[in-house]
């Protein structure tokens, strides 16, 4: 692909590199602040940041309720936001991809099936599903990825179908065939390179979206349970302190606006970025 | 277009059968439920007792038979928490919802569609950023946050609101707003994106070298093309208010449905959560059905297929 | 002269596709004939121009000899023996088919050496440079250059892509070529510019045409003999010279017609056919050209004429010239 040759406006290319940045660091956190999380410890309750009025140095963002470390909290919870959003993403591109390549390729029953399954899950709000789901299976970690992958493959596989029979029809498939190749073949060397790019573009499309899942079944107390911690946690905990210690609630919520920002953004660009209208100009 | 219409009508009714069968499945699947509502050392007897008033010791195919007669005779159990028939705490909180949803959805189309009009017939001017600022904020900032930050702004900080409750018109702005912009935000941007497209048709060319005048050309000509996938997107913005509802209730303390789900999905409430996807996969597919059969009424295109 | 040693041999090829979805119980009852029983003989050597009106079924004749469509009834022969499920490889080996659209017909993900590199990939065993060899080859023998190897599609113009497709047919070094329009998307003096690839081509590697085309000036310049096709049937079959000085068909005829021919001072008779061409669904009984032929005789309506050899290899489907059956 000849990406290197194009030109990232600056704008993006911040996102980018912050993006990356960002979660280098949250993944590397635990390394370098470990961290009890389930241990409290009243005497330091709700200190501001270390450079507000009755702040200490060594809590940078203050305390929270419990007298927790704020600044560590928040590094753990956002790693564990961004964990699960992207196994899960992971999970459901691929339940996707099989699904769409199934219907896209067999058609018939299999992909009436197919369809009748994306339009089924379609019909219900993602957040009532994740909310059923956790009613009956509980919540944690793993129910989270679990319901991320299991339901948000959906839009993926509507996707690789769609694209699938527009290029099933391609004249260079029919090419070929006509010189040979067999079914696997075509699905590997041909179909996926042309469907790779509008996938990526969606894949960042609903990186947000599942984000924003889990947070909100979080914050609602349906999704991640302490003492494993979120950002959605963390927002529902410091909504009680909202006058005082209104950081408590807004830092995280910051947060989580921001990395739904920046992924939105990038997807944005990525998807006129490798819109083939624009690219096939001879 | 009658075999259209059967059509969608036995898909929606499979999809919602499908649906509440699947739902029936994983809860009978995830075991006892009366582990979650006695203590574990709850003596046997007092546990088969429970069991036998909340109808699971009858058969699975008479539990699922009455899980569907359910729809038609209104007796869905009773709540596993409350120990009241399911259909009467969703008639108690179904008024608020309503309330709520229909406020915000006219909202979301009242401002919604006038600001993708401006913000197209006034492309890359300051309505049309702030057109665009407002969408973008619309899925990006969860309904949580924005309705946390409106609590902060009003209620805390400038002191004109109240911050929970139901009983005031005041207590009605804030979860109105609150749920009303994800939708606002889905309305303007493609009101904008969709008048964009027709803005650059050839046949307005036409109309404005016969002379009619910018504003109907903009009025009639463009916007009536225009607003056909406005149409089926409002449709679709059920599902989101669904959504948000459960979220946006919360935080404001408004009691309604979405209430009434989060507790029971925390208390292992099943008949409530049954009786709750059945309202809502019959209310969004059958809308969506009429959002697709509205579709091919409106495009005379797909309406001379048929 | 060419050896008359048949290597292509078609016997009754039908391919009808049925005309309206099955909708619940509903069979579909109304079908497209797209061939309707065609048969010839394309012998080793020769280039076969197949013409006709778009929709006629010459498109969907090649996707049949190919294998890419299966046929509803009817055989085809390769070097002899029919080819079936266990003799298709080979002869997809041995033939290939350069496409009408320049545009669609390569990958657009796919560097032109994997492009032309792939039918070594599907039927050979080569390593690397063994295989680039080949492909640089046949790049210089089709006009381009080697350092095209990494470039990508939309990269060249609609010629070049023809030429990159010509390479491509040609890496196995096939024996039979079957060319569904090739020039038809190029501009006019690029037209002539493939069309001689395509002869210097035939010289060089021995190969076998079978060319289409809806453009009776192209298929003149190219071809040997010249099949003239009308609703999914072989209507007239003829060398060039004897279709051109002693034209039978009315079809083709009118076909001739509607050439250009460059001198101002010759007048010649236009002969425009009325009414449209009839649908392939539900085609007329009898004969598919009676309703626009001006000399249609009652058996016309009544009996489908077959396609008869006069004399001197000339083929006619006309009551005009049969016995009448």
């Amino acid at each position: 692909m000849n990406i290197a040759k194009t030109d990232i406006p600056p704008l993006i290319l911040f996102l980018i590199i912050s993006f990356i940045t960002l979660i280098a660091f949250v993944m590397v956190a635990p390394l370098l602040f470990s961290i009890d999380l389930g241990a409290t410890h009243l005497l330091n309750r709700l200190l501001p940041p270390s450079f507000m009025e009755k702040g200490r140095p060594e809590f940078f963002l203050g305390t929270d309720h419990l007298g927790r470390d704020f600044a560590v909290r928040l590094l753990y919870a956002t790693r564990n936001s961004v964990v699960i959003a992207f196994s899960g993403m992971a999970i459901a591109t691929t339940i996707g991809t099989l699904m769409g390549v199934l219907g896209g390729l067999y058609r018939g029953w299999v992909d009436t099936v197919v369809m009748f399954l994306v339009d089924a899950r379609l019909s219900i709000p993602f957040i009532i599903i994740g909310i059923v789901c956790a009613s009956i299976f509980g919540s944690d970690k793993i129910t989270m990825i679990a319901i991320i992958g299991f339901a948000g493959w959906a839009s993926f596989a509507r996707l690789v179908r769609s694209q699938i029979i527009q290029l099933k029809e391609a004249n260079f498939i029919e090419c070929s065939r006509s010189l040979g190749a067999s079914n696997m073949r075509i699905l590997f060397e041909h179909i996926f390179p042309n469907i790779s790019s509008p996938l990526i573009v969606h894949a960042t499309m609903r990186l947000s979206s599942f984000i924003l899942l889990e947070s909100s079944m979080s914050f609602l107390g349906l999704g991640i349970q302490p003492p494993d911690i979120s950002l959605g946690i963390m927002v529902s905990a410091g909504r009680d302190y909202l006058i005082s210690s209104w950081w408590l609630t807004l830092v995280p919520s910051f947060v989580i606006v921001c990395i739904v920002l920046q992924v939105s953004l990038i997807g944005d660009w990525l998807r006129d970025k490798l819109d083939p209208k624009l690219q096939n100009n001879s | 277009m009658r075999s259209f219409f059967a059509v969608c009508f036995i898909k929606s009714v499979i999809t919602i059968w499908f649906i509440l069968s699947l739902v029936f499945v994983f809860t009978r699947m995830s075991g006892d439920p009366t582990r979650w509502i006695l203590p574990d050392d709850a003596p046997d007897n007092v546990r088969v007792e429970l069991r036998q008033s909340l109808g699971l010791d009858r058969p699975l195919s008479e539990q699922y038979a009455n899980s569907f007669l359910a729809i038609f005779n209104g007796d869905m159990g009773k709540s596993y928490y409350y120990l009241r028939p399911v259909g009467e705490l969703f008639a108690e909180n179904a008024g608020a919802t309503i309330k709520l949803g229909m406020a915000a959805f006219t909202v979301a189309i009242i401002f919604g569609v006038p600001l993708g009009v401006l913000a197209a017939v006034k492309r890359n001017s300051l309505i049309d950023r702030l057109t665009m600022g407002i969408a973008i904020s619309g899925y990006t900032i969860p309904d949580f946050v924005f309705s946390i930050l409106l609590v902060f702004l009003f209620s805390l900080k400038l002191r004109l609101l109240p911050s929970g409750g139901s009983a005031t018109l005041a207590h009605f702005i804030m979860p109105v707003i609150a749920l009303s912009v994800g939708p606002m935000a889905s309305i303007a941007r493609l009101t904008r994106s969709s008048m964009l497209d027709v803005l650059r048709q050839e046949y307005l060319d036409c109309a404005r070298a016969k002379g009619v005048r910018e504003i109907s050309v903009i009025f009639k000509h463009a916007l009536r093309n225009a607003l056909i996938p406005v149409v089926t997107i409002i449709g679709l913005q059920l599902g989101s208010i669904i959504g948000g509802s459960v979220v946006v209730e919360t935080v404001f303390a408004w009691p309604g449905v979405g209430s009434l789900l989060v507790a029971a999905a925390k208390n292992r409430d099943f008949p409530v959560i049954q009786y709750g996807v059945m309202l809502i996969s019959i209310a969004v597919t059958f809308t969506n059905m009429l959002v697709d059969l509205s579709y091919a009424f409106l495009d005379p295109r797909i309406r001379d297929n048929f | 002269m060419h050896n008359r040693e048949p290597l292509v041999e078609v016997k009754n090829l039908k391919k009808y596709f049925s005309a309206n979805k099955e909708m619940f119980l509903k069979k579909a009852t109304r079908v497209v004939k797209a061939v309707d029983d065609v048969s010839f003989t394309v012998y080793k050597g020769e280039t076969l121009g197949l013409i006709g009106e778009s929709g006629c079924g010459k498109s969907t004749l090649l996707r049949v000899i190919l294998g890419l469509v299966a046929a509803t009834s009817g055989e085809i022969y390769y070097k002899g023996s029919i080819i079936d499920k266990t003799r298709l490889k080979n002869f997809r080996k041995e033939s290939q088919m350069i496409f009408q659209d320049p545009y669609s017909s390569l990958d657009p993900r796919m560097s032109i050496q994997r492009i032309i590199e792939e039918p070594l990939r599907i039927h050979t065993k080569l390593d690397r440079k063994e295989k680039t060899n080949l492909v640089v080859s046949l790049l210089k023998k089709t006009g381009l250059a080697e350092d095209d190897l990494k470039k990508y599609p939309h990269e060249f113009s609609g010629g070049q892509r023809q030429r990159i497709g010509i390479a491509r047919a040609l890496v196995m070094n096939p024996e039979f070529i079957v060319c569904d329009e090739p020039v038809s998307a190029l501009d006019m003096s690029i037209q002539a510019q493939i069309l001689n690839l395509f002869k210097n081509m035939q010289k060089e590697f021995n190969l076998t045409y079978l060319f289409v085309s809806h453009d009776m000036s192209v298929v003149k310049h190219v071809s040997d003999r010249i099949a003239v096709m009308y609703l999914g049937r072989i209507v007239e079959l003829a060398t060039k010279h004897t279709l051109f000085d002693n034209t039978l068909h009315p079809y083709s005829v009118a076909l001739m017609s509607a050439i250009p021919i460059p001198d101002p001072t010759v007048k010649k008779k236009r002969i425009l056919l009325e009414g449209d061409i009839p649908s392939p669904i539900d085609t007329p009984p009898g004969c598919s050209f009676h309703t626009r032929c001006l000399q249609a005789l009652p058996i016309c309506r009544q009996q489908t004429p077959p396609l008869k050899e006069l004399a001197g290899n000339h083929f006619v489907a006309c009551h005009l010239f049969g016995s009448g059956g």
